[in-house]
């Protein structure tokens, strides 16, 4: 196939601009309602080992493979996973229909998330209007829950929410992206922060039950039951929120790191995404959700409701909660706008991938393949929207299964095809910090094994209940989600179409840029 | 809370906040040394083949 010269790709602006953003596609809902609970139930400040553990084994490894993929098949014009997977395997057929996973699992993501973040925009919008705070009881809130996800409101909200992200999209990497991240995150942190001072400050407002203090509250959290470590799952949860929490397996970080320059660091550059993530995480979602509701409900209660799922806790606990304390409307809005930022920070990174695969593979222009992209996940979003049981199946295949797949493919690729001496050296290439030569080892060999763990294990807890579908028979969600499966089964296919058209049709860059 | 938490959560948040310090610190001497201005270089024995 004859030489392309390169063509014109985009570029980040400004080193903070790109770690921002990368930060800001890991710093999402789960960072405040996922890991206080995951603290909570699988050993408190003794789940801190486990998860130190595989930040250094898992976390830190996996996000300089992504960066370091993602930076690689920029310099061939690539900026999604089929391109990149297709340069580092050599340019091997198969490979790049491998990295068509890369693609379906944010699409599948981007269909539900957007949805999701517009609850927190009409929330937010919602607190700021004062139409929480007389909802005083769990019952209440759960009711207006239920009701504004089938209102009129929650659509109008969902609709503004979905222009606002690809407004974002349109204006591209430099324009768009990394100008609203510059903004939104050191506005996040500084509400995340705000929040944090005012539950750290709430004392005993109880005098009924003194022992309802912020005190036993951090302790809830953070008092380590040793205990726990004996069992395995509290390891696998602790792995498996490190992966979540950093965006690892996604092919986010490769589409952003694409548009790196070749020899731009990027392990220093992704050391400090993932440690903005730790902080906002550890430290600011460790000190909000569940210290309040120790403060307003006791142990027992709180126990209860971490155990109630992450939109309960979001959506309903916190709500009352800021309804028990002064100046409650004021930080219930705060915390919907936090929500929001994590949101929306993360979805355009989400929905990025697959712009990038039109600009890169099919030489669309920006505003063709964001109008593209748009058209695509809306149509899909109404099945996540009105489809009984589908946004938990989209959940369940791409924001649980598919990333962690992804992400072992993705190690195996890098360390094992392209060869873990040139992986090394890439990695390496540009960097401002010495990494630890047995970080080499570790990437070679403890990553993949520790990713065959996770998914070994995730397959046999679902196996019988999801994947068999066991868990659906007789319910009323069966149909809607057989369905879902043979459409995305299509949109795979389609991937996959779309990649070998593009292979045949548009030459591909054969020499690297230096 | 009891003081193994209180362990906990100082080393926690202690380690996190050093790692934040290390990798902005490192950022922005990086930052720093690439807007350094060298001071101007006169050449003086230009000015002097000109005189003669």
């Amino acid at each position: 196939m004859a030489q392309t010269s390169q063509p014109f790709r985009q570029n980040w602006a400004s080193r903070m601009g790109v770690i921002l953003a990368v930060a800001g596609s890991a710093v999402g809902l789960g960072n405040f309602l996922r890991f206080p609970v995951q603290a909570t139930q699988n050993g408190g400040g003794a789940f801190m080992i486990p998860y130190f553990i595989a930040f250094l084994l898992l976390g830190i490894p996996m996000c300089w493979v992504e960066w370091a993929m993602g930076r690689y098949g920029g310099r061939f014009s690539h900026g999604s996973a089929p391109g990149v997977f297709d340069v580092i395997g050599g340019r091997r057929p198969l490979f790049k229909y491998i990295g068509a996973l890369g693609l379906l699992g944010p699409l599948l993501i981007g269909f539900y998330y957007v949805w999701i973040e517009s609850w927190t925009l009409g929330y937010a919008c919602n607190a700021a209007l004062g139409h929480l705070a007389p909802l005083r009881d769990m019952e209440s809130l759960k009711g207006f829950l239920g009701e504004y996800t089938t209102s009129r409101m929650g659509y109008v909200f969902f609709l503004i929410t979905f222009a606002m992200n690809f407004f974002v999209l349109f204006f591209g990497i430099s324009g768009g992206i990394e100008r609203l991240n510059k903004y939104a995150m050191p506005t996040l942190a500084i509400i995340g922060l705000i929040l944090t001072a005012r539950v750290l400050t709430l004392g005993t407002p109880n005098a009924a039950h003194p022992d309802f203090s912020v005190s036993r509250g951090m302790g809830f959290i953070w008092n380590p039951d040793f205990s726990k470590l004996r069992d395995a799952k509290v390891w696998l949860a602790a792995a498996g929120q490190i992966f979540f929490t950093l965006s690892v397996g996604m092919g986010v970080i490769i589409t952003y790191a694409s548009y790196l320059r070749s020899d731009e660091d990027i392990a220093l550059s992704g050391l400090t995404a993932s440690a903005t993530n730790e902080f906002m995480e550890v430290i600011i979602g460790g000190s909000i959700v569940i210290p309040a509701a120790v403060v307003f409900f006791g142990v027992t209660q709180a126990r209860e409701v971490a155990g109630s799922g992450s939109f309960s806790l979001g959506f309903v606990t916190m709500p009352l909660i800021f309804t028990k304390m002064m100046g409650g409307p004021f930080f219930c809005f705060l915390w919907f706008m936090l929500l929001f930022l994590a949101g929306i920070t993360s979805s355009i990174s989400i929905l990025q991938p697959f712009v990038s695969f039109l600009e890169d593979e099919f030489h669309c222009s920006r505003r063709v393949a964001v109008s593209l992209t748009a058209v695509v996940t809306f149509v899909f979003a109404q099945a996540a929207i009105f489809g009984n049981g589908v946004l938990d199946e989209m959940d369940f295949w791409a924001g649980s299964f598919l990333i962690v797949l992804f992400g072992l493919i993705e190690i195996i690729m890098f360390a094992w095809i392209f060869g873990m001496g040139r992986a090394w050296d890439e990695i390496n290439r540009g960097s401002e910090i010495t990494i630890w030569p047995f970080f080499r080892w570790i990437i070679g060999f403890v990553t993949p094994v520790y990713m065959f763990i996770i998914l070994g294990a995730f397959m046999a807890q679902n196996w019988r209940g999801v994947f068999l579908m066991g868990n659906y028979r007789g319910t009323a969600q069966f149909h809607s989600v057989l369905i879902f499966r043979v459409a995305m089964l299509i949109l795979f296919m389609v991937i996959c179409g779309m990649i070998a058209y593009s292979w045949n049709r548009h030459p591909k860059v054969r020499e690297p840029k230096p | 809370m009891t003081a193994a938490g209180i362990a906990f959560m100082i080393l926690s948040w202690g380690g996190i906040f050093c790692l934040c310090f290390f990798c902005f610190y490192f950022i922005f001497r990086e930052h720093a040394a690439k807007h350094l201005v060298a001071p101007l270089e006169i050449d003086a024995e230009g000015e002097h083949d000109a005189n003669e």
